[in-house]
């Protein structure tokens, strides 16, 4: 979404929600409305992968054009900012990082911010907590509210004391007229400032004026987290509410064949024990039987009673082995060209063999695991439904619970909680629908929890993959010829489930966009129908695209007999931005190679780079920004150990230095996590894991000195949460090449080493 | 139902539920202490770390009979006002992201130091590797041990001083 998507409106006092707090007799407040894309307030996967379901659309707004207004700030009669923030906090600081936007704007002490949290809710525009573009979208648009209420203040102040509003200036919740003599605080100025107009085009401070942003000021929800006070989806409570424990159909797309309840319904506490329908696509709810107890352990005693013979669907009979064999089959299989130039079977025909090279690359299903498992409070009473959970996706949940009730979404209120951790999981809407459909049926306000086994077999996963990269190179050891064949299950899926081709945005995940300056390019992709249902996890595709990208171009340096760093650079145009033209977008691809040339240039000088010192090196651009990995590892007797990552990072302007820092020590862990433990394996149409003891993550012992650096502060922000996980797995497998002299293809490293 | 008596931050609680009732759903449902949290429900990832007598103990896996007369402290009775040594040292560090698993480090992070005041390094790695965050909080988690034990030191040697 660009900036220009959301319009600042004035609001009377009273269009405050009294559930926010009181303002008292004066306040300025503001409000938003969106521009709501064309064709309804759908995201662009919905829309390019809908799968024509009807159901009953909101009636409050029309379905393009803009909005109505909904209240977005408000500075009360004490001068207090209230602000609410659309987007779901999930560890990202997204709560501090957006009210620092307009409190820097608004020139006030950062002791005077209160936070609110948005319910659901397009006139917020898009609230999806994904890809990366809290900071790169909300930019200008929070900066401007702020900008515009700081004008109406001083708007006030120049009309009591009789001067132009260019003779006042504002400091830290003051205003000084240009003498120095005269002042008020803004408190003083709230009854005249209320009254005014909201100035059109409110004017930005100049980076250079800024006073928060590029600061560390304190967490809005850390008193509370240390103070066990923080609420998620799993701590809301309600008069009468009920805990629930769901078996779930272990087959995607299997149904239930033999219910047997008696034994649940004797467990002491447990009240009902309802079946549930399979939910159609996008939803994906699978058949399941539903135990609704008193209490948590009630409901998982009772579930672990109950009697369930399941018949396995399409897929029952798929182990992780026919994944493996059909994927790799799909290598050989004709596939649909997605980036072509040259011609590279010609190339490839007539290369000596010595300067030719072909690799595959490997992963399987990778699930989230966020530490809260996932979880949601529904109610139903009279004809409304109203929902508690910590969903990326609120805007999302509610289409989809309107859909799948055959109610209005104005009957719907999704109240978003913290979320204890995300990663892309819980932008999924199955678990909300899961939960207003129990709380319906039980005629109760209802406590879904997942348990952790749960959570691991009934995911939307990162994509089992197997990709092919062939290579020629010339005598001068540039890289002549490069080919790259891709299988995979497509997102799409997820909204279409005869949609089973990668979208143009799914192969521009690293694959289309690979940037490096090739006279023979040829890319192609081959569908595969996954037993498992697909979605997006931190980073994406970028997973396993920079892997197979960049280790292969690391294996071809060693062919060439080169330093990886010095080969990379030189087939890295030196242009500051190349476009891409590819077969399956209409849109050419950008990718910013200056900022990729840069963070490797840094990262080379910070790590003073040597393969020979057991060091490996990745760097890929993702979510409109550039991340350079080194690694520094060791191989003892089968144990593989990293010591060191140093990590440049080029998202633009950091707003929160100490987040964005923890953004990028918080990818190295999850990418070192994914490359050493992440997969599923499936046995006969289910997911075999079911813990952290068989599908471990990294502890404190495994988490590397780190060396983290951020350049590029003069342009505006772009994405932090995604970008540094990409370059983490081939960093390490280079690594780990430099160290032993043996190349890994296969992912979890695992299955090769002690980790 | 049995009926259990239990000692919770300093509060007798009397509440009646199964026997083999994990503490962990005792503290969140029958008391409301809801800082506690549930992360795998195996004693694998240490989520659910309260005391007992002091002592780190994972209540996921605890039945609520083994309680006994034993003394058990949770991340909402730590301190009155939230400001443990460890939980000053958390905010000063601002070591969380999502928070989630926080409780349950900080507990464990009490029970460490409350055992060996001095630890190096390694022995805090030792010490909190039962207690999983999928953030990657990890080296904040040491800085803020490593402050605490900082402060600890400098307090002893002012009282030294005068």
């Amino acid at each position: 979404m660009s900036q220009e998507e959301i319009k600042v409106v004035g609001l009377s006092r009273r269009s405050w929600l009294a559930a926010w707090g009181a303002l008292g007799a004066h306040a300025i407040v503001l409000g938003c409305k969106s521009k709501l894309p064309r064709g309804g307030a759908l995201s662009k996967n919905e829309k390019s992968g809908r799968d024509g379901a009807k159901g009953k659309s909101s009636t409050a707004w029309p379905r393009e054009g803009w909005s109505e207004v909904t209240p977005f700030l408000a500075l009360d009669e004490q001068a207090k900012l209230h602000i609410v923030v659309a987007r779901s906090e999930m560890g990202q600081g997204v709560r501090t990082t957006m009210a620092m936007l307009v409190a820097e704007e608004l020139d006030l002490p950062w002791e005077q911010v209160r936070v609110i949290q948005a319910a659901g809710d397009a006139r917020y525009g898009n609230q999806n907590t994904d890809g990366s573009t809290s900071a790169r979208t909300q930019y200008k648009v929070l900066r401007r509210m702020g900008a515009a209420a700081r004008m109406m203040l001083m708007a006030a102040a120049a009309k009591r004391w009789g001067v132009s509003a260019e003779q006042v200036s504002t400091k830290e919740g003051k205003i000084f007229d240009k003498s120095g003599q005269r002042s008020f605080t803004y408190a003083e100025l709230m009854k005249d400032a209320a009254g005014l107009d909201v100035p059109k085009k409110p004017k930005l401070r100049e980076p250079k004026d800024f006073r928060l942003i590029s600061t560390a000021v304190k967490s809005v929800d850390t008193p509370a987290i240390v103070s066990g006070q923080s609420r998620y989806g799993i701590d809301v409570k309600l008069p009468e509410l009920r805990i629930v424990s769901v078996e779930r159909c272990p087959y995607r797309g299997g149904s239930l064949a033999k219910l047997d309840k008696t034994k649940a319904l004797a467990v002491p506490g447990v009240e009902q024990v309802i079946r549930l329908k399979a939910v159609p696509a996008p939803v994906h709810g699978p058949e399941a039987v539903a135990v609704v107890a008193k209490n948590t352990w009630s409901a998982i005693q009772g579930r672990r009673a109950l009697k369930c013979e399941w018949k396995p669907g399409p897929y029952g009979k798929i182990d992780t082995q026919g994944v493996e064999s059909k994927l790799k089959q799909n290598m050989d299989a004709a596939g649909e060209v997605v980036r072509s130039s040259g011609d590279v079977a010609a190339q490839l025909a007539k290369a000596d063999k010595s300067k030719k090279l072909e690799r595959d690359y490997e992963v399987g299903y990778l699930p989230h695991q966020p530490m809260e498992p996932l979880a949601c409070t529904a109610w139903f009473r009279d004809g409304k439904l109203e929902v508690w959970a910590p969903t990326q996706a609120p805007q999302r949940a509610r289409r989809e619970l309107a859909k799948a009730l055959d109610l209005s979404e104005d009957a719907i209120q999704v109240h978003v909680t913290l979320l204890g951790g995300g990663f892309g999981r819980k932008g999924q809407p199955d678990f909300v629908v899961e939960a207003a459909l129990v709380a319906k049926a039980a005629k109760v306000p209802v406590k879904v929890l997942w348990s952790r086994e749960d959570e691991i077999q009934h995911g939307f996963y990162r994509p089992a993959a197997r990709q092919r990269l062939s290579a020629v190179l010339d005598p001068q050891g540039k890289i002549q010829a490069w080919q790259h064949r891709c299988s995979y299950g497509s997102i799409m899926s997820t909204f279409n489930p005869k949609r089973l081709a990668p979208a143009g945005w799914e192969t521009a995940q690293g694959m289309t966009t690979m940037p490096l300056d090739i006279p023979h390019v040829e890319m192609s992709i081959v569908p595969f129908d996954s037993p498992l249902r697909i979605g997006w996890v931190r980073s994406v595709h970028h997973l396993f695209h920079a892997q197979a990208v960049s280790c292969f171009v690391d294996e071809l340096a060693q062919l060439a007999q080169q330093d990886p760093i010095a080969f990379y650079l030189k087939h890295l145009p030196k242009k500051k931005r190349i476009e891409i033209v590819t077969a399956d977008s209409k849109r050419t691809q950008k990718v910013d190679t200056g900022r990729l040339r840069a963070v490797i240039e840094e990262l080379q000088r910070r790590s003073a780079f040597d393969p020979k010192k057991n060091m490996g090196f990745a760097a890929h651009a993702s979510f409109r920004s550039a991340a350079a990995a080194a690694m520094q590892v060791e191989v003892k007797e089968g144990k593989l150990r990293v010591n060191k990552v140093w990590m440049v990072v080029d998202c633009g302007r950091v707003i929160h230095p100490h987040h964005a820092r923890g953004q990028v020590e918080g990818a190295v862990i999850f990418g070192l996590s994914a490359a050493f433990y992440g997969k599923v394996d499936l046995h006969e149409g289910s997911v075999q894991q079911s813990n952290f003891h068989d599908l471990p993550v990294c502890r404190i012992d495994a988490s590397p000195e780190m060396d983290i650096a951020f350049i590029g502060q003069e342009l505006d922000p772009t994405g932090v949460g995604e970008p540094p996980v990409p370059p983490i797995a081939p960093a390490l497998l280079n690594a780990v090449f430099a160290a032993t002299g043996k190349r890994f293809y296969d992912l979890p490293l695992s299955k090769h080493f002690r980790v | 139902m049995p009926e259990y008596e239990i000692s919770v931050n300093k509060r007798k609680q009397r509440i009646q539920v199964a026997a083999d009732t994990p503490l962990l759903w005792v503290l969140r449902d029958e008391l409301a202490l809801v800082g506690t949290k549930f992360g795998c429900g195996r004693a694998l990832c240490g989520a659910c770390t309260v005391h007992l007598d002091g002592k780190a103990v994972r209540s996921c896996g605890l039945p609520v009979s083994a309680v006994g007369n034993k003394e058990v402290t949770t991340i909402e009775g730590l301190s009155e006002k939230g400001d443990h040594p460890v939980q000053k040292a958390w905010i000063e560090v601002d070591v969380p992201q999502c928070g989630y698993c926080q409780s349950g480090q900080i507990m464990q992070a009490a029970s460490l130091l409350a055992a060996n005041k001095n630890p190096s390094l390694a022995e805090i790695r030792t010490g909190m590797i039962g207690n999983i965050c999928r953030c990657g909080t990890y080296p904040r988690i040491e800085k803020a041990i490593q402050l605490v034990v900082q402060q600890t030191q400098n307090k002893a040697k002012e009282s030294e001083g005068k």
